[in-house]
């Protein structure tokens, strides 16, 4: 082993919001070799002591090899990543123009990017040295807690762990004086890795596939390396059995996989499916799990003891020993953009690590994004369809009901309570969509029109029944309901509009002999709460479940025979350009949770735009032929897949701070830009002007090319890092899903 | 400053009832018929007007408690319009300050 020369340079990327690494110098008795590109090092940087990754290692430091700091020390004697993950790091903090130490930061689980602990299970065990079996206790003057620590581990000839000397009363200290006299050393303990592999890999048998399942399976594990794959198949095609056999494919050659959720917490019976399947150890990654159980996760699948990682968008940077296979659940979903600090898509982060990895990678959704649909129909990705309901199942009946100059009962037109009315006395589940937490959007005086408005948004309160309270969606202040109008004093204040908890006492009262089981994230808050709530759905008792786009993610209830989506308009008209695609598979998904049992289902959707052209094309043609008309929409307003968008966000508590500064950006940028052919539009205000006390403006760079965009980002970042104050927050968001 | 001030008695002829609002703050209303003779032009006339009276605290709510269709009462109090929709601020209701049964 050799030791590191005078002209060894350790860079070293560090959570800190510039975007360049830091040189320093390793201590003169570390192994070379252990000074491996994703290693974790502990660096002293000002006053203080952070944890950063080793970036590379350089001969001579562009600041002096004279004036560098050495490093603390490392941390792990094995990377933290392999190659292929440092690579997809740095890979995207580039393209997201992201510091690269936060990137990492990002993709090491939370212990591990606080705690100085290894990331491997070790634990100390001490043992005498030579010295320390041949010394004389004569010689030990009158330390005699040390003569004791001796003589317990002289009974003991493999040594002790830490934790049985303490029972010893054996102190920590007395080891480290023992050590420092060359009589006890210590010993880390690994232990041993169990390896995934088992000969026999299912715990049940395989369903049978239908024709268009097996076609559809049959090039992704015929495949070798990279490839894409857009798996295209409608609400209860079935596009699980799929996964679960291509990945069993990958699992006989001997490589891992991983599956990427939308979120787990909601869908926990994709776990439980995943798990009953495989023999081998499966393995669940996500939010709800403690910082201690993410670790452990983390560990086994770095280890090569996990056979599958199921996920959610953090669990993309899961080290894996030898990962064979990436699937995409329900790709079209929002979550898997992160929408602060780091803003990657976890969806095409996925695509760029099976490239790195040289495996195929499936994305998989009923309602396809556009950019994925053009991919597909463009040949980048294959494109696979299940245009079937899997099973028995038929595909549901849409039903639009026409609801200008109806009398509704709590919003609900008569035709629809009656239907309600039929089938749960029929013995079957009714599944009411409101998008809408809460009990009432708003809270207004009767007498003279105002509103309560957060007092550091532009948003109004929403009113919330129980606990009673006004609470603002978008910075989270909270607010006693007032007694008073803030304007003209009178007391009655009415909540106005519908949310899920007024939904739900309105179906009370409506339907007394009928559970209604509402989920939203104020029932689903607590761990284990959704769970309770599926198995009473799952206990097929007749019951109406009220509930936010929470009930859309992939859920199969087959007792559900009606979907109700109250009011389907709010969604028809947004400023957004993506809200009719969002809009649309959002209905696609809840339309798709009704039906999946032998019943064929029926999806009433109120509107008071029955001719909205959105709702004939989809419901009419399909989600397909949706997607093709707004696709040609896109072509012309040379928007995404057409196109490529950037977003500059500032946002400053001065009311014109952030656009002042968005606009002299804007004046350096023009020059460039137009040499480059890219667009800048702006600055304007974001779709919601005001947030939690700061005023928000935002700049769209768009271009035809990629590579344009990109250059013109690095630019911008350079030239934003370098001018923006302490004051103004920004941020960058290339490929942004919602323009708020 | 500015008078609002209506003093009239009839009877009760329809109890809206008690609601809350969501702070807590209790609304009683009901129907308030009036039939009197006045004079007018030089000579008396037959009158008749009927109101929707609000009352709204927890005082003046517990006292209307006891009221049943037909009771005849006196209310005191002031006028507003009945909602923030009647932009001509034309429709009236009786906000009552006091009632008195007669």
């Amino acid at each position: 082993m050799g030791k590191p020369g005078s002209h060894t340079i350790i860079q070293v990327a560090l959570p800190v919001p510039l975007r360049r690494t830091f040189d320093y110098l390793p201590k003169p008795d570390t192994p070379v070799n252990l000074l491996q590109p994703g290693t974790r090092v502990k660096v002293p940087f000002g006053k203080r002591q952070l944890i950063g990754i080793i970036h590379g290692v350089i001969p001579h430091s562009s600041y002096g090899d004279d004036n560098l700091k050495t490093i603390t020390g490392l941390l792990d004697e094995e990377a933290a990543f392999g190659d292929e993950l440092v690579t997809l790091c740095q890979w995207a903090a580039n393209y997201y123009h992201h510091p690269l130490g936060d990137v990492y930061a990002h993709a090491l689980p939370t212990l591990l990017r606080n705690k100085d602990d290894s990331w491997e299970e070790v634990s100390t065990r001490w043992r005498l040295t030579q010295k320390g079996r041949l010394i004389g206790f004569d010689q030990m003057k009158r330390a005699k807690r040390q003569i004791h620590a001796l003589e317990i581990l002289r009974e003991h000839p493999d040594g002790l762990h830490q934790p049985l000397l303490k029972g010893f009363e054996v102190e920590p200290a007395t080891l480290r004086a023992l050590q420092d006299k060359g009589l006890v050393e210590q010993h880390a303990d690994r232990p041993p890795r169990q390896h995934w592999w088992q000969e026999h890999m299912l715990a049940e048998s395989p369903l049978t596939l239908n024709e268009e399942q097996r076609h559809a399976l049959q090039p992704i594990i015929a495949n070798q390396g990279f490839r894409p794959f857009l798996l295209e198949g409608v609400t209860g095609s079935g596009k699980t059995e799929v996964y679960l056999q291509a990945i069993h494919h990958c699992l006989q050659q001997g490589k891992q996989a991983l599956v990427l959720v939308p979120e787990i917490g909601l869908t926990p019976q994709t776990l439980h499916r995943f798990q009953h399947r495989f023999a081998v150890p499966v393995v669940s990654f996500h939010s709800h799990l403690s910082d201690r159980e993410r670790l452990t996760s983390w560990r086994k699948a770095r280890n090569g003891e996990v056979a599958i990682v199921l996920g959610t968008r953090s669990a993309l940077f899961c080290p894996m020993e030898n990962l064979g296979m990436i699937i995409v659940d329900e790709e079209h979903d929002l979550s898997y953009k992160q929408q602060e600090g780091f803003r990657y898509n976890a969806r095409d982060l996925a695509i760029i690590r099976a490239r790195l990895l040289d495996i195929p990678v499936v994305l998989g959704s009923a309602t396809p994004t556009l950019e994925s649909l053009h991919n597909a129909r463009s040949g980048r990705y294959e494109h696979l369809t299940l245009n079937r309901r899997a099973g028995k199942a038929m595909p549901p009946h849409f039903r639009v009901l026409d609801i200008r100059q109806k009398a509704l009962t709590h919003g609900m037109a008569p035709e629809l309570l009656t239907d309600m009315e039929a089938r749960l006395k029929a013995g079957r589940q009714v599944l009411v969509f409101i998008n809408r937490r809460g009990y009432a959007p708003v809270l207004m005086c009767h007498d003279c029109g105002w509103f309560k408005e957060c007092p550091h948004c532009d948003h109004r309160m929403t009113c919330h029944a129980n606990p009673a309270h006004l609470h603002c969606h978008h910075c989270n202040h909270q607010l006693a309901i007032p007694r008073y109008c803030g304007n003209c004093k009178s007391t009655d204040l009415r909540p106005i509009g519908m949310g899920t908890e007024r939904l739900e006492d309105n179906l009370t009262a409506l339907f007394p002999k009928f559970p209604v089981i509402r989920i939203d994230r104020d029932t689903t808050g607590r761990k284990e709460a959704m769970s309770r709530h599926l198995e009473r759905i799952h206990s097929g008792e007749p019951c109406i479940l009220v509930g936010t786009q929470m009930l859309a993610k992939g859920h199969h209830f087959p007792k559900v025979t009606l979907v109700a989506v109250c009011d389907i308009d709010a969604g028809l008209f947004a400023a957004d350009f993506r809200a009719t695609e969002h809009t649309a598979q959002l209905l696609m998904q809840v339309a798709g949770r009704s039906g999946r049992g032998a019943d064929q289902g029926t999806v009433i959707l109120q509107t008071h735009q029955p001719a909205h052209p959105l709702l004939q094309t989809l419901l009419s043609e399909g989600y397909g032929a949706f997607a093709t008309e707004l696709t040609n929409e896109r072509r012309l307003l040379g928007m995404p897949p057409y196109g490529y968008l950037a977003l500059l966000r500032a946002e400053s508590s001065d009311p014109r701070q952030a656009a002042q500064f968005l606009n002299q950006i804007e004046h350096w940028l023009q020059p460039q830009a137009q040499a480059l052919n890219v667009e800048v539009w702006g600055p304007a205000p974001a779709l919601m002007p005001k947030k939690a006390r700061r005023y928000r403006f935002q700049l769209m760079l768009r271009a035809e090319q990629r590579p344009a965009l990109q250059q013109l980002l690095k630019q911008a970042v350079k030239k934003v890092e370098q001018d923006a104050g302490h004051r103004l927050k920004w941020s960058v968001d290339v490929d942004p899903v919602t323009l708020d | 400053m500015e008078i609002n001030q209506l003093v009239l008695s009839g009877t009760v002829t329809e109890i809206k009832g008690l609601r809350y609002t969501p702070a807590g703050v209790p609304h009683y209303s009901f129907m308030l018929e009036h039939r009197s003779r006045q004079e007018e032009a030089g000579a008396p006339r037959e009158v008749l007007c009927r109101i929707k009276v609000e009352a709204r605290g927890q005082g003046i709510t517990t006292q209307c408690e006891s009221l049943s269709v037909s009771d005849r009462v006196q209310v005191s109090g002031f006028l507003a319009r009945v909602s923030y929709k009647d932009t001509s601020a034309t429709q009236l209701v009786l906000h009552a300050q006091q009632i008195e049964l007669r």
